[in-house]
Formats: structure tokens, C-alpha cells, sequence
């Protein structure tokens, strides 16, 4: 069969995508420029803050996370500008917009990254409404936020990129608040319903589930059609998807500052279900068996779709002690449509050397298959097992070069390919030794902030 | 042993320039705030934007120093946070929505006529400054 399986990127808005990205990258540069002039001539009541960043990917062995990483591959920024402002002393509205690009994704189209009004009744009960961070995890709040932590990739065990669709922020309401109790220590919590909005269904992610879902097919109806006198391919052509919606996601977090002086422990958890939608067009190759002779007929489109609910729960501690954080989490991710539970877990460790420099490192191994770390169900599929694990050990070194500018390096040494995307890597739909086992990826990334 | 003494009060002269070097710091509050004194536990979380409002259910205000000695003092001693780590608290909250740090000054003097002329404003000065037309708190 055909080697390459051909995709194509839809984008449908690239003019206004670029017109918005250059509008924003604009409008932050002026921010950077004058933002000690516009923090007084805007007065109190209204908060601009923004960063933005530019990265690098080199990888051995494997694209990844992004095509031709194995050359290099710069195609990492995130350009954000945000607005804050407090009309009345217990409400404050906000908005931010967000622009990134990493490989084929986001390719810089500026969306509304959160916006709310929040309405802060007491401190153990506030109200938001509308575009709302929802807690996953400790560190899914700060996600895209470079600055906030030392390495440049969150441990994809618990916060892949995969799952970024369902854990960004979801549009509805959530409660939240605190309450300190002398004895017990400090309790936040957040509480949220709404509906997801998937900005682009032809994310990488999502482009290698329809591939991947497609190949299976057209599999199945060739060996259907194929008889002792033709052999029959159905070879896909192109693959786009046409509609994620995500009807409706619930959840919440707890999270607890325990009376051990630093220990912090946090068990957050959310639902949801999706509907997808994705079409491909095909041709069909005919070969009969006492001829060389090809019959290639064009034929048409396979318009496929499927639901499912979904679930993710994630349990994590951190400890702190001055300069030293330590910190590790699980998590674990349910599908019904194919009764599969992906995950994983981690361990992490930061020390801030001084005011300029801090290293971190972490563990992290992730299981497309929580029930199968071993890989041996992958036999009847001719995967690899190591296509079942990633594991990862990750060194990281962060310098802020000054209070508004940081420049961070990081290597990965890599164990497994279930997070390695395989439009990524040519050829590995047929031949998945395309993909190695062991590899390495370095990344670097610099941010400006203010 | 003569070396031996030397050592000692180079030690001791050391000692005692560092804690001369010490910032010494001194919480103040807008005249009207019903509160004379806090709770190191109830200080960190009003800086941590989880304590909102003073007994009589006003709003309060916290502003702070953008750098300096005082201020890394404030955030070490009375935070027990490193600078950085305060920081970073900061920049999560504001860039996820949650939350806006403290208002910021760049000097005491401006501070102070902040604290002064704001209904429920808290902040923090150095030892050595002399606070005019406000308040000082007292840590328990």
C-alpha cells in the first residue's frame, strides 16, 4: 500500500489568522515599549499585562512534537496580552487573547485564551461566568505560561498535548473559593460546568486519530473485496476534520495547604463527552492477480464520526522548603467509545539557585493503556510495544537574564513512542520501525513578560 | 589562640553587619482599618490574594514595594516566600485569569500616601522610614 498517507491542514481563516496574530504581536510590542506610560495614563481600574515567547525544537531519531524536529525546527512561540479590571471592589472582568504556533498547530491564530466576570462574595464563595480556566492537575491554570515554571514542557504524563483540547478552559460558570481552619490548614476549591469550544478540529492530534482511524478502515474494506482473482487497496487521499463539539464538561478541584508547613496536596477531577466528525477521500486500486495491471478508481469520500464520553481524574502533592520545591502527580484518562484509560504519573524536583537561575528535573512515564504498560495487547495491531509507553527523563536550566526577560534549555532522553505522532514520521503508518524507541529531544525557549 | 580570638570577632563583626544589614520592617494600615494587629498566617494570605476583608467586612487594600531590601525582607520573613516564588505566584494567577498582585510602588514615600489616603489599604515600609498619617500593625 501507498507509503505516505497524505493530510491536509484545513484552515478555513488564515487571512484573518494572520492579520489578528501581527494586530496582537503589535499591540504587545507597544505595551512592552510604553507600559510605564500606560500603567499610569489608564489608571488603577485597568491591568494590561503580556509576554511573549519564542522556542526551538531538535530531536534524534523521531519528529517530535512537531514535524522535522529531527532538523531543527522553530516553529514554538506564544504571544499573549491580557486585560484586567475591577469596576466595583467585589467584581473583576478580564480578558485574555492568546496566539501560538507549535509545528501544525495553532499557526498563530489569536482566540480568546479566558475571559470572565467574577463576582467575589465572600472569600469561601465567588461566581465566574464565561470563558474559564478549570482546574486539572497544580499546574494546568499556568499551562501556556512560560514564566511560571522552570522547565519548558510539563511532564506529558499528566499534561500531554493531546489532552489539551479538553483541559484548557471551558465556557460556563464555576464557584470557588477558601476557607482557613487554625487546625486543618487551607482549603481552595473551584467547581465548573459548561461546554468545550475546539477553535481547530485539524489539530495534529486530531488529524493523526483520523488517520489512523481511517487506515484501520480502509484496511478492513480491502481485505472485504479482495478475492482469489484481485486484490483490492482503498487508499486514502486526504483527511480533514469537519466538527469537534463538546456539548458539555463538568468538574472540580480541592485543594489543600495541609498544616505540615509547605505540603500542599490537591485531587481534581472532570467529565465530558465528545462528538466528532471527519471525512477522507479515497480511491480504490484494483490489482488482479495474473496481471501487473492497475485499476484505480477515484471513489469518493468516507465521512466518518464518533461520540464519546470521556473522564479524567488527577491526584497530586507538592512540597515546598525554601528554595527546594518537590512535586508529583497521577493521572489517569477514560474514553468509553474504546473502553481505554490512558495516563500516567511523575516526580519533580526544582531548586532556584539564586535570583537568576534555577534546574529542575523530572521523571515521567505516560501509558496510552494503563492496563497493558508492557505493550503485549500492540502484537495483533504490528505496533511496536513500545508504542504502549513514553518515558522521560528531563533536565531543565532556567536563567532570567532580567525581571522581564528568561531564557531556559532542556534535554529529554526518551524511552517509548505512545505520545510520537505518526504523520510526523513518514512512512511509519506502514513500517512502524520507522519510529525508535530510544531518542532525544532538546528544546529551548526564551520569554518576555510584563 | 590568639588567631583563634581573631576569628571569633571577625565572625561576631560579621554577624553583626548582617544583622545591622537586615532590612527591618514595619507594617502600616490607612488610619481607618479596624485592625491594630495580624496573624503572620492571615498577612500571608492577604499578599496571597486569599483574605479579603478586614474584620468589619472592608475591603482590603494590600500594596507593596516593586524591589528592594524592605521588600525582599517583607516576602522572606513575613511571607516566608523567596522572592522568585512570590513571583511566580503572581504571574500564574494573573496570566490564568485568576487573580491581579498587589498594586506596586517604586518608593516608600509614595506608598505611604497611598496607605493614607485609601480606605482599607495595608502595606510596608522600612524601620527607618518615618510613617506619617497612618497606622502601624502589629504581627502576633
Amino acid at each position: 500500500m501507498n507509503t505516505n498517507i497524505p493530510y491536509q491542514i484545513q484552515t478555513g481563516y488564515s487571512f484573518a489568522r494572520s492579520g489578528l496574530s501581527c494586530l496582537l504581536s503589535g499591540l504587545l510590542l507597544l505595551l512592552v515599549v510604553f507600559q510605564t506610560s500606560l500603567a499610569s495614563g489608564f489608571g488603577d481600574n485597568l491591568i494590561f499585562h503580556g509576554f511573549a515567547s519564542q522556542g526551538y525544537f531538535y530531536s534524534t531519531e523521531n519528529n517530535y512534537p512537531v514535524l522535522h524536529s529531527k532538523n531543527g525546527n522553530a516553529e514554538f512561540n506564544e504571544v499573549a496580552l491580557n486585560v484586567h479590571s475591577l469596576p466595583t471592589e467585589r467584581i473583576r472582568i478580564g480578558i485574555q487573547l492568546l496566539a501560538r504556533d507549535l509545528g501544525d498547530d495553532g499557526n498563530n491564530a489569536v482566540y480568546v485564551d479566558w475571559a470572565y466576570g467574577d463576582f467575589r462574595w465572600r472569600d469561601y464563595l465567588g461566581f465566574k461566568f464565561g470563558k474559564v480556566k478549570f482546574p486539572h492537575g497544580l499546574y494546568n491554570y499556568s499551562r501556556d505560561i512560560d514564566m511560571a515554571r522552570t522547565h519548558i514542557l510539563l511532564p506529558e504524563s499528566v499534561y500531554t498535548d493531546n489532552w489539551r483540547d479538553f483541559t484548557l478552559a471551558m465556557e460556563g460558570m464555576s464557584l470557588y473559593g477558601n476557607s482557613y481552619f487554625s487546625q486543618l490548614g487551607e482549603f481552595e476549591y473551584e467547581f465548573f460546568g459548561g461546554s468545550l469550544n475546539i477553535p481547530n478540529p485539524n489539530s495534529a492530534y486530531w488529524i493523526d486519530s483520523y488517520t489512523a482511524y481511517n487506515y484501520g478502515t480502509l484496511s478492513w474494506f480491502g481485505a472485504r473485496d479482495s478475492d482469489s482473482t484481485t486484490t483490492v487497496e482503498y487508499i486514502s487521499d486526504e483527511i480533514r476534520g469537519e466538527s469537534i463539539r463538546m456539548p458539555w464538561v463538568y468538574g472540580g478541584g480541592l485543594f489543600w495547604n495541609t498544616p505540615i508547613p509547605g505540603l500542599k496536596v490537591s485531587a481534581t477531577a472532570f467529565a465530558g463527552r465528545y462528538e466528532i466528525n471527519h471525512r477522507g477521500s479515497f480511491v480504490r486500486v484494483a490489482t488482479p492477480t495474473d496481471t501487473t495491471q492497475q485499476r484505480t478508481t477515484n471513489y469518493g469520500f468516507l465521512i466518518s464520526g464518533w461520540h464519546s464520553y470521556y473522564e479524567a481524574k488527577t491526584f497530586s502533592a507538592e512540597y515546598t522548603l525554601s528554595n527546594l520545591t518537590i512535586a508529583g502527580e497521577y493521572s489517569s484518562f477514560y474514553q468509553e467509545t474504546d473502553n481505554n484509560t490512558v495516563g500516567g504519573y511523575y516526580g519533580q524536583i526544582t531548586y532556584q539557585l539564586n535570583k537568576r537561575f534555577s534546574a529542575s528535573t523530572y521523571y515521567s512515564e505516560y501509558y496510552n493503556n494503563l492496563f497493558d504498560k508492557d505493550g503485549s495487547d500492540l502484537d495483533d495491531s504490528g505496533l511496536n510495544d513500545y508504542f504502549r509507553w513514553q518515558k522521560e527523563l528531563c533536565i531543565s536550566g532556567r536563567c532570567d537574564i532580567s525581571d522581564n526577560w528568561l531564557f531556559k534549555l532542556e534535554i529529554h532522553d526518551i524511552n517509548g513512542a505512545a505520545l510520537v505522532k505518526r504523520i510526523h514520521n513518514e512512512g511509519s503508518f506502514e513500517n512502524p520501525d520507522v519510529i525508535e524507541k530510544d531518542w532525544m529531544l532538546l528544546v529551548a525557549k526564551t520569554t518576555f513578560h510584563f | 589562640m590568639k588567631q583563634l580570638t581573631n576569628i571569633i570577632v571577625i565572625l561576631c563583626v560579621f554577624v553583626s553587619l548582617s544583622w545591622c544589614r537586615a532590612a527591618e520592617v514595619v507594617l502600616i494600615a490607612n488610619k481607618e482599618v479596624s485592625t491594630n494587629s495580624l496573624e503572620t498566617r492571615t498577612l500571608k494570605r492577604i499578599y496571597l490574594g486569599l483574605h479579603t476583608r478586614w474584620s468589619d467586612n472592608q475591603k482590603i487594600v494590600p500594596v507593596m514595594l516593586d524591589g528592594g531590601e524592605t521588600h525582599e525582607a517583607f516576602v522572606k520573613e513575613m511571607l516566608n516566600k523567596t522572592v522568585s516564588k512570590f513571583v511566580i505566584y503572581w504571574k500564574q494567577a494573573l496570566f490564568s485569569g485568576r487573580g491581579v498582585p498587589p498594586k506596586s510602588f517604586s518608593n516608600e514615600k509614595e506608598l505611604i500616601k497611598f496607605v493614607a489616603s485609601t480606605p482599607g489599604a495595608m502595606g510596608y515600609i522600612s524601620g527607618n522610614t518615618v510613617p506619617v498619617n497612618v497606622k502601624i500593625l502589629s504581627l502576633e
